[in-house]
């Protein structure tokens, strides 16, 4: 694995162990690639909101005015022997139910209602790239609770539809490029294919072995709600820049109003809810500090309380699916990036020790 | 079987979940620096 932290003046803490692929020659180093999965949302939530910023984009205007196609988004209601029953949305979606996760959107990953109407409608899963796979329904009316789902593909979307560019050249040239992030992308360069780690499983013997798995290098769309490949480096001057209120690298990405709005509760009274897994062999269930209510920002996990970690109220975080994390403690002006490569997502040993690399930051703190 | 062990990591990844930040790994001290402890840490969640 790799740890980083760093505070708004820098990085204080670099290491990587173990290896790229296990059983093979070739450590694991501070600049080993990775899929950061899910950990790519907040890249392209900053993107949507630096959108916003310029006032192409609307968080409270239907989204189909940007992505046309969410005007035929349907609810799920039940089903008529093996046929999915539904009916349209009583309200329209928006980006801000997209990114916070209350459009109504799922993933098959913890739903066996879309497990079932993917097998049924001959759909492949998100992981595909496939836009077919941006056609399943919604497991509620917009903005009635949080479920995590395929949204910010929606909002990537979104990106590429008012820049008029694909989503990985619109952040390359205004967020990774501004930044120094020289090692992300959604297309692994041969350069950055050089030092990529391996996405391991764990067996039923309960030991890893390495996989070929692999998000496709030419997918219909650049999945903007998981599929970069980055490194602990250049995620970690993404937090930076948030810590530094839209600044980094001595550019602006963000205005600091932005990034205040970005880090508010933004869906109400709605909270975050323990994600009950629905492919064991791909996800444990999962909840970050069980008990402890949590919101979400505009791209961000919010936790309400002071994590026993000594994480502040009011901290920004979240994951991807490989045992990939990340925290920002705006207060403390501390944050974290702790990356694997191994599955189920909530791994029993891979979890923990995030949670114990962020408590050793916080005691070197206090 | 199977039913077994997935019902157990649904268990165990909720409570470690809740646990970890209780100091399930306890490696890293007060004392020390940073370097030091995180090193330690996770050099040993490795062996």
């Amino acid at each position: 694995m790799i740890a980083t932290a760093t505070t708004r003046d820098g990085t204080i803490y670099e290491g990587a162990f173990g290896e790229r692929v296990l059983g093979q020659s070739g450590a694991m180093t501070t600049d080993t690639v990775v899929w950061i999965a899910s950990m790519t949302k907040a890249l392209t939530g900053t993107a949507a909101m630096q959108l916003v910023e310029q006032g192409k984009l609307e968080l409270d205007t239907p989204a189909s005015r940007w992505a046309p196609e969410l005007a035929d988004a349907k609810v799920l209601v039940g089903w008529d022997n093996d046929q999915p029953v539904t009916r349209a949305p009583k309200r329209p979606i928006t980006l801000r139910h997209l990114l916070t996760h209350t459009a109504g959107f799922a993933y098959d990953l913890w739903s066996p209602d879309l497990i079932r109407y993917e097998k049924v409608k001959g759909i492949p899963g998100i992981i595909s790239c496939q836009n077919i796979a941006l056609t399943t329904p919604l497991l509620f009316d917009p903005g009635e609770r949080w479920e995590y789902g395929i949204n910010i593909d929606w909002a990537g979307k979104m990106v590429e539809s008012v820049s008029g560019k694909r989503l990985g050249v619109y952040m390359q040239e205004n967020l990774f490029s501004p930044l120094g992030m020289n090692n992300t992308a959604f297309k692994i360069t041969p350069e950055m294919r050089a030092r990529l780690a391996k996405i391991h499983m764990r067996g039923e013997d309960g030991k890893f072995a390495p996989t070929n798995i692999e998000i496709p290098q030419e997918p219909e769309f650049e999945m903007g709600g998981g599929g970069l490949y980055s490194t602990a480096g250049d995620y970690l001057l993404f937090v930076r820049m948030i810590l530094n209120r839209g600044t980094g690298n001595g550019n602006r990405v963000l205005k600091p109003e932005t990034v205040d709005l970005m880090s508010r509760n933004a869906m109400g009274d709605t909270k975050v809810r323990m994600l009950k897994t629905a492919m064991p062999p791909l996800t444990n269930d999962a909840e970050f500090f069980p008990g402890m209510p949590k919101d979400w920002g505009l791209s961000f996990m919010i936790n309400e309380e002071r994590a026993p970690t000594g994480r502040s109220a009011g901290s920004l975080a979240w994951a991807g699916l490989a045992n990939t994390y990340f925290w920002i403690d705006q207060r403390k002006g501390v944050g974290g990036v702790y990356l694997t490569q191994v599955l189920p997502f909530a791994d029993e040993k891979a979890l923990p020790l995030f949670y114990a690399f962020e408590k050793a930051v916080y005691q070197s703190m206090s | 079987m199977k039913t077994d062990r997935r019902t157990f990591l649904k268990t165990g990844a909720a409570l470690l979940a809740g646990a970890a930040a209780e100091g399930v790994y306890t490696e890293s001290s007060a004392e020390g620096s940073l370097k030091q402890n995180a090193d330690a840490l996770l050099r040993g969640a490795i062996r």
